[in-house]
């Protein structure tokens, strides 16, 4: 649940997550509404899909996570409680692994599997566009493809979000 | 007629249709909302339930040790260790094990604590062990602690404490700084205040013991970060420092050479040296830090300058690579160029007789030289390790090389292991 803000602030020199007291915080937060970036994405069977195409129309929590995230493995298991509360009610969960691949993604998920689509976004191209360095970052988009939200604490706040959002009529 | 009213029949059946319709549709979507509503509730009141749990909590983070070894091997002339009018030996070997702990009490409340202890083959070569055994070997033991209040999103507040024990030295810091997050966290800037109490009880080389004495060190840093893409960051420093006190180094001496004469036939004696009681320094500095997700690679570049008022400056310039071999398994090659000028009161010898309040040094530490350091370390994150593999701890190991073109060099080799929690 803890961020940190920059890719290349960790002593290992990759993007960042858990938390340092001084890098803690949350992640960047949209000025105004704005839709969700139109970058393509990559299924785990290595198939490309427009991001803004698989949230099109429904109400979606993205997790932007890391297989060596640490601090990702708690928000990852708060989606999956938000995904098997929700998703009859009409929300969409996405995982989006960054700067990873395929095969290291796969055989992470061989032993935590979630239950919710997962993609790879290798060059960062997502957390570029939002404009966030930390992991893990959510990004709440409502039934319209704007984002509404983009935080690293999944908490009660982004679940009475969510509801709103759920509740309003599309 | 009776078409008119089988059409007026018809469209009221529509009109019927429909209403039953809209409050059906209403209906069932109060019915939503009220079992959304009831499921939000119920997921809202677990996190929240959870997230206060943890608020409460006392939770250990991270956990290191490492143990460094230091051999060091060197020539300077300060030291009388070896043929007294020539550069002595500067020998001497560290281990250094070191403990680290990492835990927050709440969510807002960060501590970290660190206990360095050295083990030292000689602290100050050849120096006389009237009340101190520092020639022959010492141990130092210091614990630094760090404590974090996140005050809001933007804010943090840093106190710093830390204490140094070993034989006749003793050593106390207390610091605090503010860090201030701007732009989405994508801008810091940083204020640090540092104030140091040294005290010990020094003996010269001649072995007169002037008493107690003490030092005094104030340092003010402020700092600059600037995170330029989410692969760039650039960061600027700038940091000054106000040393009062006695700055000498007790044990130091520096050579000075005599005419012989019948009643003293010596060519040379040796006499300590003598520092102003009061130095301000400065330094300033930048860093370039790049991310290239496309080969796993991150490369830090650093440029430090140095400045004093005794006119001592230095240039430093570091380069550091992070390169993952595989996504658990890094390699960090680093090399370090350094050039410093001496400050203007560095003499390699006195010409007796001397004036005893003239400040004068030859400490091979401040003397001009080039240094260079290349060093390697290789780390292993089992946290992002194959899942057969993997578990919450890393593993690492390094070795450093150190050379001075001024005769000193020294090998540093480390070993590390630290737990996640």
């Amino acid at each position: 649940m803890l961020g940190r803000r920059s890719f290349v602030v960790s002593s290992a020199g990759l993007l960042a997550c858990g938390g340092s007291p001084a890098q803690e915080g949350l992640a960047p937060k949209p000025e105004k509404e704005r839709p969700v970036p139109e970058i393509y994405v990559v299924g785990l069977d290595g198939k490309s899909s427009s991001l803004a195409d698989v949230v099109r129309g429904k109400v979606t929590l993205i997790d932007l996570w890391a297989t060596w995230c640490a601090a990702c493995r708690d928000t990852t298991a708060r989606a999956v409680r938000l995904h098997g509360g929700l998703k009859d009610r009409g929300l969409l969960v996405v995982g989006v692994a960054e700067g990873e691949d395929i095969p290291t993604v796969s055989k992470h998920l061989e032993t935590e599997a979630v239950p919710y689509p997962i993609y790879v976004d290798t060059p960062f191209a997502l957390a570029s566009s939002i404009g966030t360095t930390e992991l893990p970052t959510l990004i709440i988009a409502d039934r319209n493809g704007l984002i509404r939200k983009v935080t690293n604490q999944l908490d009660a706040n982004i679940v009475r979000l969510l509801g709103v959002l759920l509740d309003e009529k599309p | 007629m009776p078409a008119a009213t089988s059409a007026a029949r018809s469209l009221l059946f529509v009109a019927a249709l429909a209403f039953l319709t809209i409050v059906s549709s209403t209906t069932a979507h109060a019915e939503d909302s009220q079992s959304l509503s009831a499921r939000i509730a119920e997921l809202e009141e677990t996190l929240a339930q959870e997230d206060a749990d943890e608020d409460q909590a006392l939770v250990f983070e991270e956990m290191k040790y490492l143990v460094g070894f230091f051999w060091q091997e060197g020539r300077g002339l300060q030291s009388q260790a070896g043929v007294p009018d020539e550069r002595g030996s500067e020998d001497a070997w560290i281990l250094q094990p070191i403990a680290y702990f990492r835990f927050r009490t709440g969510k807002r409340m960060r501590h970290e604590i660190s206990v360095p202890v050295d083990i030292v083959s000689a602290a100050s070569t050849d120096a006389l062990d009237i009340v101190s055994q520092a020639s022959k070997g010492t141990q130092a033991f210091e614990i630094n602690s760090t404590s974090t209040f996140l005050v809001s999103d933007a804010v943090d507040l840093s106190f710093k404490l830390a204490a140094h024990a070993e034989e006749n030295f003793r050593s106390f810091r207390a610091g605090t700084n503010i860090a201030v997050k701007l732009f989405e966290e994508n801008t810091i800037f940083g204020l640090s205040a540092m104030l140091i109490a040294d005290g010990f009880d020094p003996i010269t080389p001649a072995g007169r013991d002037p008493g107690f004495a003490g030092r005094t060190t104030l340092g003010v840093d402020a700092t600059y970060s600037q995170v330029l893409s989410p692969t760039t960051l650039f960061d600027l420093t700038y940091g000054v420092s106000d040393q009062l006190g006695t700055l000498q180094t007790p044990y130091n001496s520096v050579i000075v050479r005599r005419e012989p004469t019948e009643d003293d036939p010596r060519t040379f004696y040796r006499t300590a040296e003598v520092f102003p009681n009061n130095r301000f320094r400065s330094a300033a500095g930048a860093r370039l830090a790049q991310h290239i997700p496309q080969t796993a690679t991150t490369i830090k570049l650093s440029y430090r300058f140095y400045f004093d008022q005794e006119s001592a400056t230095a240039h430093t310039t570091e380069l550091n690579l992070f390169q993952y071999i595989v996504p658990w398994l890094y390699v960090n090659p680093h090399g370090r160029l350094h050039h410093q000028t001496a400050p203007s009161f560095w003499v390699p010898e006195l010409v007796d007789p001397i004036d005893p309040k003239e400040f004068h040094t030859s400490d091979s530490d401040l003397e001009a030289f080039v240094s260079r350091e290349v060093g390697l370390r290789v780390v292993l994150l089992r946290d992002r390790a194959p899942a057969s593999f993997r578990d919450s701890d890393s593993f690492e190991a390094g070795y450093t090389r150190y050379q001075r073109d001024n005769g000193l060099h020294v090998d540093y080799a480390s070993l590390g292991y630290s737990r996640t929690f």
